[in-house]
């Protein structure tokens, strides 16, 4: 890492003070002046630089804290402690000039007007971003024909189906071309055409933009497929930070061998290889599952081969969503 | 029909359970009504204190139909908002396909399936002033002009409830109308007085056209030995039932666009 | 102002407006509720003064000004108190203005411009009303001289920056309680009985005019219908001046205040 970062937090926490609130009115009303708090730690101290042009997956459990530290990025809450700083400035003082060169999607919020087309809020945010016409018309241009949208734009927004209203939100979410982008679950919901059509896409807007990606996502396949670096937060705190093939290294021991079998074979037989996962004889099918040692993998393959009746073999790494639970149970215990 | 019946009291039921989970809210909403009531009083002896009479009706007479106004009035809150708000929201959520799947009739989920308790206590003060008003005028009535009465009550109701129910029904037609909601309440100063108020061309609407003149009007005639013409009371009676069938039908009809849409 | 500056506000009034359109049906039907109020005080009106003397004058109102009054408060109402911000609470609440917040945007301009676009709208239906009313209860108005007018349209914008004002502080409640609309309701619940729509306040007891006067209501437009009718003192002028713009002042100054506390404890919802 050459580049200086264009993203830097040191030691930044959110700490959110609720209340467990009484129901119906007279109970916020009582909780005007007795309120029991209850603090509820989202970030709890989280540092890390990002260098321009990077994309970096945020990955967590639900209620982590993915969302929070965006939130903070982009200037939307108010750090408990620590201060971002996103392109040399405070988000929190939300300066016109900071604003212009990022953009926050989330895929559960909508800033599309929702009665009207998609068309007229890009040209609100034409207006609003103070985009010149020549530049406007240039990048709408080839963001609709990368997402293929020509047809939708011009229809009513609540008309159109997830899919193509989260394309238009990532459309007004570009115009302005950020120079940094963050990206809440830009796939959320969708079909997996589609969440490859958005890859795609994010993959080739980092290419041609250089821009800076911060992506939170449930789906692993998305941060699989775009992030080199991946950074895992669990209860509010950072416990992982680096190329995602070292959690795989580091975290999956075993590899997965998947076997099919013309003939019974005895389960006592296949323990001498590995650890027997799964193993099913119903008089007509012999299958198992065992896991092995990632580097003696290939090895007991090899064994397995000869000595038994084998009709189909794979051989897998597992699915990184294994590995990540891991990685949480190691952390937790 | 002992389906009906026991569906019904369900539904009571779990409006009481409701009310009791939100205890506050119905609290909250109680007060309202009942300064909304006595706010209406006060300003109605304010207003009307000026004057002797106004269009024939002496002090007293007014105030019993403000109080016939009051007793609809809670109804219209208490049943017909809650309803209806139901109904429509249903209808922007889709819901509405669930009831259709039932096997019990639409238009009967659609108007008791919500009420509040919170504007009986307002109906309670509108029958009270009502029968206080009655007694210190020395009113009596034989039990034919007591069933009348009663019979034009429930025709007023029906009215207020059918052309709501038109309104709401427009609501699978036109997309987003929120407020929709809000027309019907929005006439009601119409029958908070007397109909004899009314001239000219707001005579004829609120009389013939739309005859939610008459809805408070007639039964204080009654009441008041005013003799209200015989054949206008009959008009109401026809006007009413004429509405609730228009609403079943229009109901029905809409129903099927929208099933054949699919919502 | 830059040139671009006004054309991005000028581009958020015109989508507001447009999208204030979309459901004309529904602007429709707001507009009748409101005609039909007016009718409804304007017959209750007429039809008192005609039970009555027709030269008699109830509480210091002449006929002829008690229906000029009632056409102008309707008027006046209409454009004031027709808000486009009803629902900011449950934004708020809902985490719905991050949109504005990440924009290079100010909010309270967004929310101007919400509400002023609802106001046009609002203020173009009034046109068509005011004719029909016009033309039903053939009310007769005698227009101030031009120094009135001028005040007249001061405090009329200076009530539709307290409605504002009002507006926002209701607002606020949604960085700290879902439960907004209670609230509101209540207000409008006081409202209606003290503002003036259906008779004017100085037809109340004094206690309760001088109550009144201790709270923004009256403000928000029947003193300037007492304005418009002449019925003010040059001292009377004087005061409420410095009441209106006093409430305009302490308002702006809490709500700027509160939503600046809001936004700390803003938890963009959906966390």
């Amino acid at each position: 890492m050459s580049k200086p970062p264009i993203i830097s937090i040191t030691n930044l926490k959110k700490h959110f003070k609720v209340y467990k609130k009484k129901p119906g009115l007279w109970g916020s009303i009582q909780s005007l002046w007795h309120r029991e708090y209850e603090v509820v730690k989202a970030v709890d101290g989280i540092s890390f630089d990002i260098a321009e042009g990077e994309i970096v997956g945020f990955i967590g459990m639900n209620g982590a804290g993915k969302t929070t530290t965006l939130k903070m990025l982009s200037g939307l809450l108010y750090p408990t402690e620590g201060q971002p700083s996103v392109l040399g400035y405070n988000p929190w003082e939300r300066k016109a000039s900071f604003q212009k060169q990022f953009a926050l999607v989330m895929g559960q919020k909508n800033q599309l007007w929702w009665d009207l087309p998609a068309v007229e809020t890009f040209y609100l945010n034409k207006a609003i971003y103070e985009i010149p016409d020549e530049q406007f018309e240039k990048t709408l241009k080839k963001l609709v024909k990368l997402l293929d949208v020509e047809d939708i734009i011009r229809i009513q927004v609540r008309k159109l189906s997830l899919g193509q209203r989260m394309k238009c939100e990532l459309i007004a979410a570009l115009l302005h071309n950020p120079k940094v982008l963050f990206l809440d679950e830009p796939t959320i919901g969708l079909d997996v055409v589609m969440q490859k059509t958005l890859r795609d896409f994010i993959k080739a807007y980092n290419k041609e933009f250089g821009a800076t990606i911060i992506l939170t996502s449930h789906y692993m396949d998305d941060v699989k497929e775009l992030c080199e670096r991946a950074i895992i937060i669990d209860h509010g705190k950072k416990i992982f930070d680096g190329k995602l093939q070292d959690i795989i290294d580091k975290y999956a021991r075993n590899k997965k061998l998947s076997l099919v079998f013309s003939e019974p074979v005895t389960k006592k037989d296949l323990q001498a290889f590995g650890d027997l996962k799964e193993f099913s004889d119903d008089g007509s099918h012999y299958t198992a599952t065992l896991l092995v040692a990632r580097k003696k993998a290939t090895a007991v393959a090899a064994q397995v081969l000869s000595k038994f009746p084998v009709v189909d073999v794979t051989i897998e790494e597992p699915p990184i969503e294994a590995i990540i639970r891991e990685v949480f149970s190691k952390e937790g215990s | 029909m002992k389906k009906y019946w026991h569906l019904f009291w369900h539904f009571r039921k779990v409006d009481f359970m409701r009310m009791m989970e939100y205890r506050t809210d119905f609290v909250f909403w109680l007060i309202v009504s009942l300064m909304w009531t006595a706010f209406n009083y006060f300003f109605f002896f304010l207003i009307f204190g000026t004057t002797e009479s106004v269009a024939g009706w002496s002090h007293q007479e007014l105030v019993i139909v403000l109080s016939f106004f009051t007793m609809i009035d809670a109804l219209t809150w208490s049943v017909f908002y809650a309803n209806m708000t139901q109904y429509t929201q249903s209808v922007f959520s889709g819901e509405l396909s669930k009831y259709l799947l039932q096997p019990v009739s639409t238009i009967f989920l659609l108007t008791t399936q919500r009420m509040s308790y919170n504007n009986i206590p307002r109906f309670l003060i509108g029958l009270i002033v009502l029968v206080i008003t009655a007694v210190k005028m020395d009113i009596s009535v034989s039990m034919m002009e007591l069933a009348l009465i009663v019979v034009l009550f429930i025709c007023g109701a029906v009215f207020i409830y059918s052309g709501w129910f038109i309104l709401a029904t427009l609501s699978l037609w036109v997309d987003k109308l929120q407020n929709i909601n809000d027309i019907m309440p929005g006439f009601r100063r119409v029958y908070q007085i007397p109909r004899q108020v009314f001239t000219g061309v707001t005579a004829l609407t609120f009389t013939f056209i739309f005859p939610l003149g008459l809805i408070t009007s007639l039964p204080s005639e009654i009441l008041t030995g005013k003799n209200p013409p015989v054949l206008l009371i009959l008009y109401f009676i026809v006007a009413t039932t004429c509405l609730a069938l228009t609403a079943r039908a229009f109901f029905k009809y809409s129903i099927k666009q929208y099933s054949s849409v699919g919502g | 102002m830059k040139t671009t500056t006004i054309k991005k506000y000028w581009a958020l009034l015109t989508i507001s407006w447009e999208n204030g359109l979309v459901y004309r049906m529904s602007v429709f039907m707001w507009r009748l509720r409101r005609f039909l109020a007016a009718v409804m005080a304007l017959t209750i009106w007429s039809t008192i003064y005609t039970s009555a003397a027709p030269e008699a004058t109830t509480f210091g109102y002449a006929q002829s000004d008690m229906i000029s009054y009632i056409f102008l408060i309707s008027i006046l109402q209409s454009l004031v108190l027709a808000t486009a911000l009803n629902g900011l609470a449950q934004d708020v609440y809902s985490g719905a203005i991050s949109n504005q917040l990440l924009k290079p945007l100010s909010l309270t301009v967004y929310l101007i411009m919400q509400d002023l676009a609802d106001k046009l709208k609002n203020a173009s239906a009034l046109l068509f009303e005011i004719i029909a009313l016009f033309l039903i209860f053939k009310p007769v108005v005698h227009l101030p001289d031009l120094p009135t007018l001028g005040i007249f349209i001061v405090w009329t914008l200076a009530a539709i920056v307290l409605n504002f004002c009002i507006s926002l502080l209701f607002g606020s409640l949604g960085f700290w309680s879902p439960e907004t609309w209670a609230p509101r309701f209540l207000f409008y619940t006081l409202l209606q009985f003290t503002a003036g729509q259906l008779f004017p306040l100085d037809v109340l007891p004094t206690i309760f005019q001088k109550v009144m006067y201790a709270t923004p209501f009256p403000y928000l437009s029947f003193v300037q219908t007492q304005l418009f009718l002449q019925k003010l003192t040059l001292s009377e002028i004087q005061l409420h001046s410095m009441v209106l713009l006093g409430w305009v002042a302490v308002l702006a100054f809490l709500a700027q205040g509160i939503w600046k506390r809001g936004l700390r404890d803003y938890d963009a919802a959906g966390r």
